[in-house]
């Protein structure tokens, strides 16, 4: 676009300096004749508008050229990462599916090893953009390994499969209303009432957006506060006596989510896990 | 709808206002340094002076490693050697009090206004315990005054095999007293007797339910995410998650009540958690798993317990008596 319009506004300069009879209406007086020096002053300026923009092509081309490469390393160093979260999760299929035919075991350890080639790769593109969002690798399995279980599983075994990741959906949630009620038990010291009440709020009250307090590792602190859970204020003011409000208001105001939040973006499956590949998804 | 426009306004100071500046920077330094005429930078002589960086102030970074760090972290702080010069009135001056002291305080006096809103106590309870929360600080403050005192003025050489010894000696009374601190106004402590005597027997009944609920929600906070790690890793069903979740809440840990402020220790309440799950019956555990789940969690069992005295230095458990 730089190129076209600098070319474009060169070309018109050009033009109206040669040919002022086409760029002056009426022709009436004469149009002063454009001295030597400053038709090559004009014509450099021209030609320079066309070089440059075409040298910051080349370098820019050559930088984003060494960004994808970049990108690429760190896909294949994610792959690697993401390795033990794959064996789970085939070993999760393989419990709660039973026997499953050679062609459905191919079929399911392909679209495995795909999503875990998907999240690295948007792992590693979001690692370059500003703002980084999280990537949700559940989700990613979910997208494309259920249709594959869908089709190759018994109808019982898919009931059983989608039950259980109902039931795990359900653990993954408790478990950050329960993080979400002791980071705030740490800071407000809550009573065991208090802290009964939240949670029984937050249950009822779910936001499966609220999931995102699973991202917070513990070690991570803003202005010497780890990210205050405001996304769920409606679930927790209610619950607060005068003391713990006022320390509360000031707590978001110094570490609210929003601030703190966008820092968090990824929560790695780390850990040996089932060490290696099950012989049982080639036999 | 049109998004606000972010401006990022630049500063470009005019010659006049670099000369300012400057002229500003020179006299507030000069000031500094009449005021801090205390303290200066000691020239290191010789050899020495090649191996400044490996030289450590262990008087600055005891303090340093008691009150900013937890569990077994340690922290350097400050290479270089730092001395203190007498007076130039030639007067002691008088020692402010020791931060240790004001710590102790703090967390004593935040740990009798938790007991008031959980038991609402008298101001005649009040009183009592508040002479108690001082005497316990003042005993435990003056032994590790006693231990500090030891570094005052020293330095340790890394360099030279003398100066590791006097790092590891040094490590050693750190860590001995941050447990003492974290152990401050516990089972063995004149404000826990003092406490068991001044409450009435209801007010001790809310105590003792209070401490116990928020032990076991802390522990329960504590499992919840590590069990969802293993859900990732080891693809648990909800009979093996529940399997496991009874084996741990079967096997809570004397957690202290109150949670080391800051940042939470992610690692040491997983360890924590291995650990604990190392003491559960694995006879019954181990029907619920398969050959490869079982292998990775005997793997982290093991982990757990290879972790045992360090875990013990993390403060998160009570210390048994």
């Amino acid at each position: 676009m730089r190129l076209d319009f600098r070319h474009a506004a060169a070309c018109i300069v050009l033009q109206a300096l040669v040919s002022p009879a086409i760029a002056a209406e009426p022709p009436n007086p004469p149009a002063p004749v454009p001295q030597p020096a400053v038709i090559e002053r004009v014509f450099r300026q021209a030609v320079e508008g066309v070089v440059r923009p075409l040298q910051e092509v080349q370098e820019n081309a050559a930088a984003v050229a060494q960004m994808n490469q970049q990108r690429r390393q760190q896909a294949v160093q994610m792959q690697q990462m993401l390795q033990p979260a794959m064996y789970g999760e085939l070993e999760f299929i393989r419990a709660t599916c039973g026997e499953l035919s050679r062609e459905a075991k191919r079929a399911i350890k392909e679209a495995a090893a795909a999503a875990v080639r998907e999240a690295a790769e948007q792992f590693a593109a979001q690692q370059h953009r500003p703002g980084r969002r999280s990537v949700d690798l559940q989700r990613i399995f979910g997208k494309t390994l259920d249709p594959i279980v869908d089709r190759h599983a018994s109808a019982d075994a898919v009931a059983k499969y989608r039950g259980e990741k109902r039931a795990r959906e359900q653990r993954r949630a408790e478990t950050a209303r329960l993080l979400v009620v002791s980071k705030l038990d740490e800071e407000l010291d809550l009573t065991a009432a208090q802290r009964e009440a939240i949670l029984a709020d937050l249950e009822s009250l779910w936001d499966a957006a609220w999931l995102c307090e699973l991202l917070d590792p513990g070690s991570f602190v803003v202005n010497g506060h780890r990210p205050a859970p405001d996304f769920a204020a409606e679930c927790i003011e209610p619950h607060l006596d005068e003391r713990q409000r006022k320390v509360w208001e000031s707590w978001v105001r110094v570490a609210s989510w929003r601030q703190a939040g966008v820092h968090l973006g990824w929560r790695f499956p780390d850990g040996p896990g089932l060490n290696g590949a099950d012989a049982w998804w080639d036999r | 709808m049109v998004g606000p426009m972010i401006r990022r306004r630049v500063f470009r100071p005019s010659g006049a206002a670099i000369a300012g500046a400057l002229l500003w920077g020179v006299v507030a330094a000069s000031t500094g340094l009449a005021d801090d005429d205390r303290i200066e930078e000691d020239p290191l002589p010789g050899a020495a002076q090649r191996q400044e960086g490996n030289i450590i102030d262990l008087e600055a970074n005891f303090d340093a490693n008691l009150f900013e760090q937890t569990g077994g972290g340690l922290v350097i702080r400050g290479n270089g050697l730092r001395v203190r010069r007498p007076s130039p009135t030639g007067e002691a001056e008088a020692e402010s009090e020791s931060q240790t002291l004001a710590r102790l305080r703090q967390l004593g006096l935040e740990k009798l206004d938790r007991v008031d809103r959980t038991c609402g106590l008298s101001d005649a309870q009040q009183a009592k315990l508040t002479l108690a929360v001082e005497s316990d600080a003042r005993e435990i403050a003056e032994e590790i005054e006693a231990t500090r005192s030891r570094y005052a003025g020293t330095a340790a050489n890394f360099a030279q095999p003398e100066g590791q010894k006097k790092w590891q000696a040094f490590q050693q009374d750190v860590q001995r007293c941050r447990a003492r601190l974290q152990a401050a106004f516990e089972a063995d402590s004149l404000f826990a007797a003092v406490l068991a005597e001044t409450l009435d027997e209801q007010q001790r009944a809310g105590l003792d339910r209070e401490s116990r609920a928020r032990r076991s929600f802390r522990w329960r906070a504590m499992l919840a995410p590590v069990l969802l790690k293993m859900d990732e890793t080891l693809g648990l069903t909800r009979a093996q998650h529940a399997a496991l979740e009874r084996a741990l809440v079967a096997a809570e840990p004397p957690l202290r009540p109150e949670a080391p402020p800051g940042r939470r220790n992610t690692h040491a309440e997983q360890m924590l958690v291995y650990l604990q799950l190392s003491k559960a019956d694995a006879n019954v555990l181990r029907g619920e798993f398969s050959d490869r789940q079982w292998r990775a969690l005997s793997m982290l069992m093991n982990q757990g317990k290879a972790m045992k005295s360090w875990l013990d230095q993390q403060g998160l458990v009570e210390f048994e008596r």
